[in-house]
């Protein structure tokens, strides 16, 4: 007899930090904010794409101050594929998507990331701010093909 | 003087006693003992389909039935074997500890050697043996996956080979 396994693709992220608050230590010019980790689990067996496999993009550019990300980590559980920083440092955020992971095989076909991915987040002012709040959505997507 | 001839025609008729000739001639059977094994899918289908699989979810394949066919009345036993690896065109690696099997008791009373489940092994493994008395018997070998390990996504193929010999 043949034993035929159908494996479909499928790709999932999750999060525990839905929301994040930030509070600026200055209103001066270059001050920052604090900077907040945050985790994303990903699996996915299917993730044939090398570049910008993690994309950031924000619904709103915020008015005198950059709102910015960093790829800190990757750890990879059971996958044969692993995320690198697409850029070092941080990065500033816009409305257009922005690479923040790139894909590396580790072995195989490199197509399964299974892993925790920590991207942090902070903003920093481009001139004084006057007290207020300001609210924004970021929308991280992971893109397989 | 008046001659009167008279001709007489003899007839012979023969009649011959009725031979006989009985000739026996002994036939002799020869029926070898024999037991088979076959299995099918339970939905007739050409292959034992397991999926579709999704990564990280526990997932369970139809029902292959599996047949004992005997006329030697002695007991037997089934063995199970993964031949060649589990592979997929796309060049996929199948993670083969995340397969595993169970197997029903018999309907005749031949009981299951596959206590719960299983990992699938590549070599001849015993999950069957059958009543004291060597029945023909029925049962169930269902497949699946634990679900602990994603893999590539694709078709992946495996031989699956079931014999049987006398216990």
């Amino acid at each position: 007899m043949v034993l035929e396994i159908d494996a479909q693709g499928s790709m999932n992220m999750t999060t525990q930090d839905a929301s994040l608050n930030f509070t600026f230590s200055d209103y001066k010019t270059g001050s920052t904010t604090e900077t907040i980790p945050v985790n994303y689990t990903l699996i996915g067996n299917d993730v044939g794409r090398l570049q910008d496999v993690v994309v950031l993009k924000m619904d709103q550019v915020l008015s005198g101050m950059d709102f910015q990300s960093r790829f800190d980590s990757y750890t990879n559980n059971t996958g044969n594929a692993s995320l690198v920083a697409a850029q070092g440092g941080f990065v500033t955020l816009g409305t257009t998507d922005i690479g923040i992971a790139d894909k590396q095989t580790l072995s195989g076909d490199g197509k399964i990331l299974d892993g925790v991915m920590v991207l942090s987040y902070r903003a920093v002012a481009t001139e004084d701010l006057a007290a207020g709040d300001h609210i924004a959505a970021v929308t991280v997507m992971f893109v397989d093909n | 003087m008046k001659k009167i001839l008279i001709l007489l025609t003899l007839c012979l008729i023969s009649v011959r006693a009725q031979a006989s000739d009985l000739e026996t001639v002994n036939l002799a059977f020869t029926i070898t003992p024999q037991t088979v094994v076959k299995a099918n899918q339970s939905t007739m289908s050409a292959n034992v389909l397991l999926g579709p699989v999704i990564p990280g979810v526990k997932t369970e394949g139809e029902a292959l039935d599996v047949s004992v066919l005997t006329n030697s009345n002695e007991p037997y036993r089934v063995y199970h074997e993964l031949r060649g690896d589990v592979g997929s065109s796309s060049g996929g690696e199948f993670p083969e500890e995340e397969l595993m099997m169970s197997v029903t008791p018999g309907r005749a009373g031949g009981h299951s050697e596959v206590s719960g489940k299983m990992k699938v092994e590549r070599t001849r493994t015993l999950i069957f043996s059958s009543n004291a008395t060597g029945d023909a018997d029925q049962f169930q070998i269902r497949y699946s996956l634990k679900g602990d390990k994603p893999f590539s996504a694709g078709n992946y193929y495996g031989n699956i080979y079931l014999d049987v010999e006398n216990a």
